[in-house]
């Protein structure tokens, strides 16, 4: 079903990784969840503090740029994916001390530990109105 | 460790018996007949009757809904309590503990553990047709795979120890060596380092006989209280130790099953509970779901240095003839891992190993301590075994 531009939207493939602005000239972002008890940083966000135990987790922007603490290139294809053999998954470690699973679709086969590594936000799919499904992937910063 | 003062205190508890059903796909089968097969074997090799059983622990992986219950019930009906169990990989092994623990307690003189499972081919963890809209992003951005987490920490092993992929290729053919001389190992064929190596890539750098297949299958223990064991026929196995726990949180690592320093925690617990330290085990089973497992494992179980297990198992130490014979019945990747069932497998091996019953892939000098190390989301289960 087709739409007017005006009305199509971005939005996350799923809800809880990144935020996708409204404002389509605004770049989505990473978010993590920082304890204001203990300064622990957890990506995404969650409620109780694993460090801490309180319940004092605020929502934050996350950096975009992190180091490749390992690395594996994927051949076997998961059934129902939507990324497609090969690529590779990558554990970032972010700057604010807290680890992302990233998929790596970009020069997948280049990827080294302790690389620098970079989010960046795509449309893989669009869902049944039309709108652009959007997911993080990281690539080898520039 | 306040624990360890009560497992003082528990009486002691063996294995008295175990029984199988071969490894493979059986799909003219279901899961009651895998389960029948192995709980017949299992009181056959106890010498223990349907009568005798004063409670009942087992499970499976996929669709675990009252799997105990309809298992024992392909055997017996006799009202006896039935706990269905469930860890994921690790789901066999917790039917044992759970046993173990009620008998050691006092509360049962003997119980029957059982796991079963039957599975379809491919990655686990995938989207189902028609799902898509209930599948997480993990799923949908293909981040979520089983070798992903292994793979992700071999690569990681190869960076900060100069582990090479020759030596996780070397597991694979030391694990079909020894499942060739199993005949209830799914893969009895043996294989040569250029045949793991060049084998389709999974994720890299393991391939696909470095990763554990999807199996049909199903394994029975009798646990009982060493003072009854007399009045049966079966050769007892003391259930020396145990140690059983979930990775704690870090913020650094691999995380899952193989978060770093996880099993090593749970390998001092359990030691310490047998009273022996990592230089007594005469053999092991441990977790290879992925090649590279069993080198975190040897290294984690206190058998080398950190950084040492790939050059531990290339120089043949885990060998059936080497200082510390490890998976000598083909482990997860050749014997084949019916979730479910793996557990108690493990254990089956180490009673006929200590009880010099492992046939062609016996160890000599006649061994005393064994140990069998069984992992699942959700957590590890390790036991010790003497004689």
């Amino acid at each position: 079903m087709t739409q007017d531009v005006e009305s199509k939207k971005r939005l996350p493939l799923r809800r809880g990784r990144f935020v996708v602005p409204e404002d389509p000239n605004a770049e989505p972002y990473l978010i993590g969840g920082k304890c204001q008890n203990c300064g622990k940083f957890f990506a995404p966000p969650r409620t109780v503090c694993l460090n801490c135990g309180k319940q004092m987790i605020e929502i934050t922007a996350l950096s975009s740029k992190g180091k490749v603490y390992s690395y594996t290139i994927v051949w076997q294809q998961l059934p129902g994916a939507l990324v497609k053999v090969p690529y590779s998954i990558a554990i970032v470690s972010m700057p604010e001390g807290c680890q992302i699973h990233a998929v790596v679709t970009e020069n997948y086969d280049k990827l080294r530990v302790d690389q620098e590594v970079e989010v960046y936000f795509e449309k893989i799919m669009e869902d049944n109105e039309g709108n652009d499904l959007i997911v993080d992937k990281f690539r080898i910063a520039k | 460790m306040g624990t360890l003062e009560a497992w003082k205190n528990m009486r002691e508890v063996c294995v008295i018996g175990v029984g199988l059903h071969k490894f493979g796909r059986f799909p003219d089968k279901n899961l009651g007949a895998l389960g029948r097969e192995a709980i017949l074997a299992a009181l056959e090799d106890a010498g223990v009757e349907p009568k005798d059983i004063e409670a009942a622990f087992g499970g499976r992986v996929f669709n675990n809904n009252t799997t105990a219950y309809q298992l024992v019930g392909e055997v017996f009906q006799s009202g006896i309590l039935i706990d269905n169990v469930e860890k994921a990989c690790a789901t066999a092994s917790t039917a044992v503990r759970l046993a173990t623990w009620a008998v050691g307690a006092g509360l049962y003189d003997i119980c029957l553990c059982v796991g079963a499972e039957k599975m379809e081919r491919g990655l686990v963890g995938g989207v189902s047709p028609g799902m898509e809209s209930r599948a997480s992003y993990s799923q949908l951005m293909g981040l979520g795979i089983m070798p992903g987490d292994y793979a992700l920490r071999a690569r990681r092993h190869m960076h900060l120890y100069g582990s090479t992929r020759e030596m996780f290729a070397q597991v694979a053919v030391k694990s079909h060596k020894n499942g060739a001389l199993n005949p209830y190992a799914q893969y009895q064929t043996p294989l040569t380092l250029e045949e793991v190596l060049n084998a389709r890539m999974i994720a890299d750098p393991l391939t696909l006989y470095q990763c554990s297949p999807t199996t049909d299958g199903a394994a029975a223990a009798v646990i009982c209280a060493k003072e009854v064991a007399g009045r049966f026929h079966g050769k007892p196995v003391t259930i020396s130790g145990w140690a059983s726990g979930t990775p704690s949180y870090s913020p650094a690592g691999v995380g899952g099953d193989v978060q770093e320093g996880f099993i090593e925690r749970l390998a001092k617990e359990a030691y310490e509970r047998a009273s022996i330290g990592p230089e007594d085990v005469a053999v092991c089973q441990v977790h290879d779901a992925f090649s590279a497992g069993e080198v975190f494992a040897v290294e984690e179980l206190g058998f080398c240095k950190p950084g040492e297990g790939g050059q531990f198992i290339w120089d043949g130490k885990a060998d059936i003839g080497g200082e510390k014979p490890t998976n000598t019945d083909g482990g997860l990747e050749s014997r084949g891992h019916p979730q479910g069932a793996t557990g108690i497998a493990q254990i089956a091996e180490i009673v006929y190993q200590l009880r010099g019953e492992a046939g062609p892939r016996q160890i000599s000098g006649n061994p005393k301590v064994g140990l069998t190390h069984n992992v699942g989301i959700g957590g590890c289960n390790i036991f010790v075994f003497s004689t």
